[in-house]
């Protein structure tokens, strides 16, 4: 138990800060890989590792869109919202980070799945957090 | 089981991630667009300039450097004139990219890859024109110039400089919303940008119009109602009033049976824009100056958008010092100053557009008739490619000597029967080298080299004017005109009889220009340049304007010694004259003894009316509602005409109805009983008070007034909602010195006072800012100051100390591998 909770917690802050890192040198699909190679690494089963991955990317994408609202105090997201028909520029925030955790988390969900059908094997003690998979 | 599901999972990642990088529908692509790294979010801004200070362009020769003033205007400092291009074309690619790629996919008919199906219609009637096809010609036409080739092509390596260091987080907002990359410029582009300025400015045509008037009504009636000078009421005040010519002209006769060319009783539809770009020059001696120095003014007015389609810039070199107005794609300043003179244009197009009927031997179209001959025919196959379409569209264009057959078979003009094919000759077509115009008026310093410099504009044809800080002013009117006979092209042209081809241009030596006149000032507000009776070539134009010039001329002879804020002032008139002559007609035709209380009151508000729109009266709106509704009810015969049909100028109806008390058009037909006129004047009161009453209605927070009324938007390129200012409070209408309408109206106000000891001060304001990018703070900061009639002084010296030391950001620009 001890051991997932920590497994878990390492995975959302290395997908958080690792995305966060790889965004600045390859496209936005970096959200994908980079929560793919750590699912596969540390797999803390099937949702544990999509909860990781929408939590670890999906918070990171939250907090930069909260901030960047903030910083610049919404000039830009007040007329992306009003274009996107959202009402409240905290949808749209609220929509980044929704959207980067759905990829994240379907990301680590993919490199869980790859782990487990190379590893499937080796695997023996099935644990709490995995899913119906 | 295992497999099934592991391949099930990467196909959702991937599905969903292929999903997200592209664009469906309106939607942009979501996952680069939300990405706080590189989607939108990464464009916001809070400075308005977050730039680095010292840069590397690969394609500079020496160190450049750029002073940013408080208004957020680059003065670029070079040692040379190709480093000079080449951070003019990037430093508006920095503010403009997205806009000035955009304005040549519109002219190239090259939106469909970007927008889709939807304007494939567009697209194709884009090429029909031959927009694409004559941008190419020039293209390679002007860079057999040396110094232009050099200018052309600095400029472009500037921009593709800029481009080329750009990753999808630095693409304007623009390209991220709609999901595509910014293009490298070319001279072509910079040709098609000419051809899009050309077009917007004489790209105008009634030979439609006037063809579906003149099969219903006959000639008797079309020039009673549309005559090329109206009697009786004050004169137009030409541009240029005292024009001699000292010269013999030819003027070819005019064919027998030109205004009866067959057409069926299909009706011609609407096939084009009709909105008058006016525009505003003058320039006022030093004898007729306040300070004793020359002084000049332009105010170009033009469909208004964000970002603006000006873009302000100060270029310094050893050889060269000049700022003004750029517009971004275009090298050089386009109207501006430099250490002796101030220059600027209003348009000056005169019937540069022309339609020619063709009658193709047989179904290959690969002849047409032409005299007692068969002319062979060229075919262009165009290619469309069409976003979310694997295949391009192929549209065949087919040209005549006349030019590209617009309309035809497989691009009717109408859905009737038959189809017309219909040639195009537009003079914008023709080859020419305005850029090179422009570089040597940026160099000008006397009269004899201004008049050397404008005499080769060509395309648009421009009143152009200018004043020297030793005291000379001048105005030519100057471009390509056609010699015609008396009223070719005011219909459509027959293209098989060579006597309605265009005769050879206008000799250049018999330009209808003035220097120095003694009244000491000469302006130009789009009048018809000259009395047609002192000019032997035949100057008609549909869209010459009545009103502005006289109220300018009016203000100027009244004022004796004219200042910068007489300037101000006149740039700022509201004046109507429209309402002028027309409302006391329609006053006098009410039947007040019916009046109630209110009605009364009304009546006499509109009595001692002054006729200026200001933005806050409401007397305006009364008039204006009233005068609409009005003119459409006396001209109903018109408008009830299938087809595509133009009302009579204002002029010539307040004319019709002081003069004429029983015209046939004046009876309306209204519930089966026929209507007099002075009928349908209280009818149509009646009907204003009603519409304003349900505006009112529909406005319950806002009291009534013009601004709001007229509630004047200018919008975002693309029109996106949130991206423009909408309802700004400001007066006038069309044909006031003040032309704003709803949007349209002054796209820059620039005035320069010729300063012989301190040099050029000059004062301007546009209604949009520097920077194009939507999240700029300052992204549309000047509308409400524009709208106010304020000015913004502009830094300008010789000396490069003065302007470091005004700067607030210096940045430095060294050459690159």
């Amino acid at each position: 138990m001890v051991g997932t909770s920590i497994k878990v917690v390492f995975s959302i802050l290395l997908m958080g800060v690792l995305s966060y890192y790889g965004e600045q040198f390859f496209p936005w699909w970096i959200i994908v890989v980079v929560p793919a190679f750590i699912g596969a690494l540390f797999s803390p089963g099937a949702l544990g590792s999509f909860i990781c991955g929408f939590l670890g990317v999906g918070s990171v994408w939250f907090g930069m869109a909260w901030f960047n609202h903030h910083q610049y105090e919404g000039l830009l997201s007040g007329k992306v919202s009003e274009l996107l028909s959202l009402s409240n520029p905290m949808y749209l925030i609220l929509l980044t980070g929704a959207l980067g955790g759905l990829v994240g988390g379907l990301g680590a969900l993919s490199g869980h799945s790859l782990r487990s059908f190379f590893l499937r094997k080796k695997r023996r003690n099935r644990n709490p957090l995995e899913g119906s998979w | 089981m295992r497999l099934l599901k592991t391949v099930f999972v990467l196909l959702l990642t991937l599905g969903t991630t292929f999903f997200l990088d592209n664009k469906w529908e309106e939607f942009p692509p979501l996952g680069p667009f939300l990405s706080p790294t590189h989607g939108f979010w990464a464009n916001a801004k809070k400075e308005d300039l977050s730039v680095e200070e010292v840069i590397g362009v690969p394609h500079l020769r020496d160190e450049v450097r750029v002073y940013w003033d408080k208004h957020n205007i680059a003065h670029v400092v070079a040692s040379n004139d190709h480093d000079l291009y080449v951070m003019q074309g990037y430093l508006t690619a920095f503010h403009r990219l997205w806009q000035m790629n955009t304005q040549v996919r519109k002219t190239a008919g090259r939106l469909s890859e970007v927008f889709g199906e939807d304007l494939l219609d567009f697209d194709r009637l884009q090429r029909r024109r031959g927009f694409a096809e004559s941008a190419e010609r020039m293209a390679k036409h002007i860079v057999l110039n040396d110094t232009v080739r050099s200018m052309v092509l600095a400029y472009t390596s500037g921009v593709n400089d800029y481009i080329s260091q750009l990753a999808y987080k630095d693409y304007p907002f623009e390209y991220k919303l709609l999901g595509y990359e910014p293009e490298p410029w070319s001279a072509e582009k910079t040709c098609l940008l000419q051809k899009e300025m050309s077009s917007t400015l004489s790209f105008k045509s009634r030979d439609l119009e006037n063809t579906n008037f003149l099969r219903s009504f006959g000639k008797d009636n079309f020039d009673l109602l549309y005559p090329e000078s109206v009697g009786g009421l004050p004169d137009q005040r030409f541009m240029v009033e005292d024009f001699v010519d000292d010269f013999e002209a030819e003027i070819p006769p005019v064919p027998i049976g030109f205004d009866s060319i067959a057409f069926s009783s299909t009706s011609l539809p609407r096939h084009g824009s009709s909105v008058l770009d006016g525009s505003t020059v003058l320039a006022i001696s030093p004898e007729k100056s306040a300070t004793g120095n020359a002084l000049f003014a332009s105010q170009p007015d033009l469909d208004l958008s964000i970002p603006s389609l000006w873009y302000l810039i100060h270029l310094q070199s050893p050889s060269l010092n000049v700022m003004g107005a750029s517009i971004p794609g275009f090298p050089g300043i386009v109207i501006g100053f430099n250490d002796s003179l101030a220059w600027g244009t209003t348009n000056g197009p005169r019937d540069n557009v022309d339609w020619y009927l063709v009658q193709f031997a047989d179904e290959t179209r690969d002849n047409y008739h032409y005299g007692e001959n068969l002319h062979k025919t060229q075919h262009k196959i165009e290619e469309i490619d069409i976003r979310g379409r694997r295949a391009p569209f192929r549209d065949t264009l087919i040209f005549t000597h006349h030019g590209p057959v617009t309309y035809d078979r497989n691009f009717p003009l109408s859905d009737g029967n038959p189809s017309y094919d219909l040639s195009l000759r537009w003079s914008g077509h023709d080859l020419s080298n305005e850029p090179k115009v422009f570089y040597k008026i940026n160099r000008a310093s006397d009269l004899d080299s201004f008049y050397d410099a404008i005499s080769g504009l060509l395309s648009p044809p421009q009143n152009v004017s200018f004043a020297h800080i030793g005291g000379d002013i001048g105005i030519w009117a100057q471009g390509y005109f056609p010699i015609k006979w008396a009223q070719q092209g005011v219909f459509i042209l027959d293209g098989s009889d060579p006597s309605h081809d265009w005769g050879a241009a206008v000799p250049q030596d018999h330009v209808i220009y003035s220097i120095n006149p003694d009244v000491g000032y000469l302006s130009s507000a789009n009048e018809r340049p000259v009395d047609p009776s002192s000019y032997p070539y035949y100057t008609y134009y549909g869209w010459y304007e009545h009103y502005r010039g006289r109220r300018l001329k009016e203000i100027l002879d009244e004022t004796e010694e004219v200042s910068v804020q007489d300037i101000m002032n006149i740039q700022n008139d509201n004046f109507n004259y429209v309402a002028f002559e027309i409302l006391p007609i329609l006053l006098d035709s009410l039947d007040t003894k019916s009046f109630k209380n209110e009605e009364s009151q009304l009546y006499k508000r509109l009595s001692s009316w002054n006729y200026f729109n200001e933005a806050d009266l409401s007397e305006p709106v009364y008039f204006e509602v009233w005068y609409e509704l009005f003119r459409n009810a006396l001209w109903d015969e018109i408008l009830a005409l299938p087809g595509t049909t133009t009302l009579p100028t204002d002029l010539t109806t307040a004319y019709l109805l002081k003069n004429y008390p029983s015209l046939p058009f004046w009876d309306n037909v209204v519930d089966g009983g026929v209507e007099s006129l002075g009928a349908t004047i209280n009818r149509t009161y009646q009907l204003s008070l009603g519409k304003i009453r349900l505006w009112k209605k529909d406005h319950p927070e806002t009291r009534l007034s013009w601004a709001a009324y007229k509630a004047t938007s200018i919008k975002h390129l693309l029109k996106l909602p949130g991206f423009g200012v909408d309802n700004v409070w400001v007066g006038g209408r069309d044909h006031t010195l003040n032309a704003v309408t709803e949007d349209h109206g002054p796209s820059l106000r620039l005035i320069v006072e010729l300063d012989k000891e301190k040099g050029p001060q000059a004062w301007m304001i546009y209604p949009g800012t520097q920077s194009g990018n939507p999240s700029d703070p300052s992204y549309h900061k000047w509308v409400k100051k524009w709208a106010n009639g304020e000015y913004l002084k502009l830094l300008f010296s010789a000396q490069e100390e003065d302007i470091r030391e005004h700067a607030k950001f210096v940045q430095e620009f060294f050459p690159i591998k």
